[in-house]
């Protein structure tokens, strides 16, 4: 084996332990005669991200606030801070520059929402640091902890059950209530104690900290979850609910997702791979493996939706389920046809690249929030397959399937985005 | 490779393998990993904590004399499992209050019906070891091998002791087991890095009803 083929090797190593051990690393490559070509460290540009899909403006004051709390919060810790215990104290202090730092640093995420999302964390991150403090410094938060917890609850109580869905229209309140429901869930799942406050504070100030830092994330979740639903509703009067209509796309969608399963697994047999080929080390067993992993996963996050309630949610997962099957159904077809045998070339990995960023770029070329929302997972994909180049863990046969697969991936979402908006109507 | 090095071997690959959470399902032996075992019950643990960073314990006539500041782990760290009186007087402890401890809680033991396994190791001042669990390893010491696996976690000290950053204490524990060996050919050992608040999970036997329960609780130093 040449030095590519064993540094190719590592990478492919150095990605299975990262992603939990998954295949023996050498094992794709045994065999082999033909060398596949390196990864061309400027392979994948940065990537481009379609509009944001929430179809109103995020007001900045709910990033000013959670900012100017962690501030306050940060401000009530002293940088160097003074403990019988030295080894308690230097951490203390290397917890609050991490957390001022994560503080002070402006979010890099491309989508409002998620720019808020950093936020609540960093607000979090501070509420950690200064609630280790008191702990340290003797105070005992535990009463108070648990009387804001339970505020927090009843505030997320109330949202929940008034969440009535009120939108122009059933396509607009599925993209609003998406990050709704999503924060509500993250809400309270930073509300549930698996990390209980220590009953000798002094003795576990860390812990104290993580309980204190949970329930500040489960504050800011619900505020952001009510601070989102009003900024949609800008004070629009007669809002008509949306719920029964949500529901029944939702289920109607559901129920579609897994009869194209059904029949993408009739048209399939249902492995990945065509029976009687062995397919090891090729492009085509990179390529089926990822496109049925994708598909099933899609399939789980609508299914969990449903299960939850989370009719939004449900909507634009199933768009993304239907978008996967189809992408799996494409891969199956290719490569029963008996394509992506070849190793990879620079060429074609160069050819894989440009065709999935256009494919991209083409799926969401109209602007149309649903279509963008149904294109994340290309989006998000073509940035891994980029950070992976960079980290150098990127195997060329692994690069060049999630390339195409990217490509097949958003080739099927305006297609998708039409079927769920004809559900939504 | 010899029998001795061969389970000296599993033993380092067992701890080796606890580090790598998630990944258990690859474990490529069957039997014979002490953390295959179940937790040993009904054994009884005496911890120490020497402040002057002294070594507690060593081989020979006497044990190395040390200071807060000098680091030398290899002259604090002993692992011995005592399965005989003489295993015992093979040992000097340190003529200090901690060492006394180990040296007394070593001595009460009853040997045709008991066994120790003795450990003990440097730590920062503003941090403590606590003892977990310990197991044993059943398939050797049915053949009278007493192959002792203990677990430890490492965490900050209360806040309002009195520490100083670059200060080295040492601890020391006995783990007094209710095993009779004829020998013993290796040990182990594991240190998390943290605390976790919770046990390990237990699973359920309903028709094992022996060693249903597990060993809880832990002892600092």
């Amino acid at each position: 084996m040449s030095r590519r083929g064993v540094l190719a090797g590592l990478a492919t190593a150095g990605a299975a332990a990262i992603a939990g051990c998954s295949t023996p690393p050498l094992d794709d490559d045994e065999g082999q005669r033909v060398e596949a070509a390196a990864v061309p460290p400027d392979l994948v540009d940065a990537v481009e991200w379609p509009p944001a899909p929430f179809p109103a403006n995020v007001p900045a004051s709910l990033g000013a606030s959670h900012e100017s709390r962690a501030r306050d919060l940060l401000d009530a810790v002293p940088a160097d801070p003074s403990l019988p215990n030295a080894a308690v104290a230097a951490a203390i202090a290397d917890d609050r520059k991490r957390a001022a730092e994560r503080g002070a640093a402006q979010p890099s995420d491309p989508w409002p929402t998620e720019a808020l999302s950093a936020r609540r964390r960093a607000r979090g991150e501070a509420a950690m640091v200064r609630g280790t403090y008191r702990a340290a410094t003797g105070v005992d938060d535990g009463a108070d902890l648990a009387a804001r917890r339970r505020a927090v609850r009843e505030d997320r109580a109330a949202l929940a059950a008034d969440l009535e869905y009120r939108a122009p229209s059933t396509a607009a309140a599925a993209l609003a209530y998406e990050p709704v429901e999503s924060l509500l869930a993250a809400c309270e799942r930073h509300l549930r104690p698996t990390v209980r406050y220590p009953d000798d504070p002094v003795a576990a100030p860390f812990r104290a900290g993580n309980a204190v830092g949970d329930v500040e994330r489960a504050r800011a979740a619900a505020t952001d979850a009510a601070g989102l639903r009003d900024a949609f509703r800008g004070g629009r009067e007669g809002l008509e609910p949306r719920w029964a209509s949500l529901t029944a796309a939702a289920d109607a969608l559901d129920g579609s997702v897994h009869r194209t399963r059904a029949r993408v697994r009739e048209r399939t047999g249902g492995a990945a791979t065509p029976d009687g080929e062995d397919l090891s080390g090729t492009v085509a067993r990179e390529l089926a493996t990822v496109s049925a992993g994708r598909a099933e996963a899609a399939v789980g996050d609508i299914e969990r939706a449903s299960d939850a309630g989370h009719h939004a949610e449900a909507v634009v997962e199933a768009g993304t389920a239907l978008a996967a099957l189809e992408a799996r159904r494409w891969a199956a077809e290719a490569i029963r046809d008996g394509r992506h045998r070849e190793p990879p070339s620079e060429s074609s990995l160069r050819s894989a690249s440009e065709r999935a960023r256009d494919a991209v770029a083409e799926a969401v070329a109209d602007g149309d929030g649903l279509a963008s929302r149904i294109a994340l997972p290309a989006v998000t994909s073509l940035e891994r397959v980029a950070d992976d180049i960079d980290r150098r863990y990127a195997d060329a046969r692994r690069t060049q399937a999630r390339l195409r697969y990217v490509a097949l991936y958003a080739d099927a979402v305006p297609a998708a985005t039409a079927f769920v908006r004809d559900r939504l109507e | 490779m010899t029998d001795v090095l061969r389970r000296r071997a599993l033993l380092a690959a067992a701890s080796g393998l606890a580090a790598l959470a998630g990944c258990a399902g690859r474990e490529t032996t069957t039997n014979g990993y002490p953390n295959r075992e179940r937790p040993l019950t009904g054994h009884e643990v005496e911890s120490v904590r020497d402040e002057d960073g002294g070594a507690l314990v060593a081989e020979g006539d006497d044990v190395p004399s040390l200071s807060t500041d000098e680091r030398a782990p290899q002259r604090r760290s002993t692992r011995r499992v005592l399965v005989a009186e003489d295993d015992l007087a093979a040992l000097a402890f340190a003529e200090t209050p901690p060492g006394e401890r180990l040296r007394e809680f070593c001595a009460a033991t009853e040997f045709d019906a008991e066994s120790v396994y003795l450990l003990a190791m440097p730590i920062e001042a503003c941090r403590e070891v606590r003892f977990r669990s310990v197991r044993v390893e059943r398939g050797s010491l049915a053949e009278g091998d007493l192959q002792p696996h203990a677990g430890f976690c490492r965490t900050y000290r209360p806040a309002d002791v009195d520490c100083e950053l670059d200060a080295i204490h040492t601890v020391g524990f006995a783990i007094r087991m209710p095993v009779a060996a004829d020998r013993s050919r290796g040990s182990g050992r594991r240190m998390a890095g943290s605390c976790g608040s919770g046990d390990p999970p237990v699973a359920f036997n309903a028709s094992d009803a022996l060693d249903a329960s597990t060993a809880s609780g832990g002892e600092d130093a």
